[in-house]
């Protein structure tokens, strides 16, 4: 039996601890050239050459720069880190959770008197989770291996539920489940946004 | 391919631009626009994603300069936030649908000799590779962080780094070999 590529990729790089494995890897001539096949793979990939930027990107970054909006964004990145996050931030989520949960999905669907309406709303819905979680997605290290876990588990589920939805017809799945997808996604997006602002208050603490 | 960590810059200038100076803003860009460029590209897939990001962290680099410490070099502290930006811009499920989307527009014609034909086989591979696939791939084959570290940027294990990695290579293997069996049997005109 052949090594699988973990154990190939632990040969190249001189991590394999398995005896049995590596002596079948340095006699077998398939495995061999695996090995040979993955490395020139990852020589091809180092010489790619670099790309050219956009000859107009430094012109729209320096007129972003100097436009009033970034400039305020500076100011709000400041306040963010110094001390307003226990009062700007917490009075804009709060209402914005709020707003949320006193509409809650049960109530869309009394109200919407079509799927197609439903899904637009809650396809929207989805599109402010998304804005605020950029907004509190905080950039350093996750404080506990708890939360570092909670993330990845609600990452992985909505990156689930992503592929469900961008493969629906494929997968012949009905208007109400696609519903339902949409329905969880947004529960578990607005779980991410939580747990990421309570990481960034924590870290501004 | 000249890296981030292979360009070097005076500090004088760097304090310059940490006090505002524009012009030595704009040799900061010019120095590492292209590795930040080419790292949203191979992460990314689309060259119009590529083009948010170089801007995203450019502006970002000009509002934190003043924070860099000169403790790292001014690459690695640039990297680090042009691939925040490359995973922050991956996860949002709006732009991985329209990478999706726009990835399969972007098809190049034209007749190209050898080395560019080889260039844009394992470019074409790439897109075949799911978005934590190629980052993975991007980040420890081109860029040189380790498992632990990439593990750490994505919230996952060096395990899922690793397995990810191991992956790519195998799926890259299988497409490279396949394009290249098409291709013998297209110049030889055999039966394959």
């Amino acid at each position: 039996m052949h090594a699988n590529s973990e154990q190939l990729l632990a040969f190249s790089s001189g991590d394999l601890t398995d005896e049995t494995v590596r002596a079948h890897i340095e006699s077998c001539t398939t495995c061999r050239q695996r090995v040979a096949d993955n490395l020139e793979i990852r020589e091809q990939l180092r010489a790619l050459p670099e790309e050219e930027p956009p000859a107009a990107a430094w012109q729209k970054i320096v007129t972003r720069a100097d436009s009033p909006r970034s400039q305020g964004e500076e100011r709000f990145s400041v306040v963010w880190r110094v001390s307003a996050i226990g009062l700007t931030a917490s009075i804009v989520f709060a209402v914005a959770l709020l707003s949320i949960e006193t509409e809650p999905f049960t109530q869309i669907s009394q109200v919407t008197k079509s799927d197609s309406s439903e899904l637009e709303q809650l396809v929207n819905q989805s599109r402010v989770l998304e804005s605020y979680l950029s907004q509190v997605q905080y950039g350093g290290a996750v404080t506990s291996v708890r939360t570092a876990g909670t993330i990845v588990e609600l990452e992985d589920s909505i990156a689930y539920i992503d592929y469900r939805l961008n493969n629906a017809s494929h997968l012949g799945i009905t208007v109400e489940e696609r519903l339902n997808l949409w329905r969880y996604r947004n529960e578990l997006m607005q779980s991410l946004v939580t747990v990421h602002y309570a990481q960034a208050r924590e870290k501004s603490i | 391919m000249a890296g981030f960590l292979d360009k070097k810059l005076d500090d004088a200038l760097v304090r310059a631009a940490q006090r505002g100076d524009r012009k030595a803003h704009e040799v900061i860009y010019r120095t590492f626009s292209g590795p930040v460029y080419t790292l949203a590209r191979r992460m990314l897939r689309n060259s119009e994603a590529a083009d948010e990001i170089l801007q995203e962290t450019f502006l970002e680099v000009l509002r934190k300069l003043k924070q860099y410490r000169f403790e790292a070099p001014l690459g690695a502290w640039i990297r680090r936030i042009a691939v925040n930006k490359s995973l922050m811009h991956m996860r949002s499920y709006w732009n991985r649908f329209r990478d999706h989307f726009d990835a399969s527009l972007e098809s190049q014609f034209g007749t190209l000799d050898d080395q560019a034909a080889r260039e844009l086989d394992i470019r074409s591979a790439m897109d075949l590779l799911s978005a934590p696939a190629r980052a993975v791939l991007w980040l420890h084959t081109a860029e040189g962080y380790t498992h632990e570290e990439i593990g750490n940027m994505l919230g996952k294990s060096p395990s899922y780094s690793k397995s990810q990695l191991a992956r790519a290579l195998e799926k890259l293997r299988a497409t490279l070999h396949v394009s290249k069996q098409v291709k013998q049997c297209t110049q030889t005109q055999n039966s394959c």
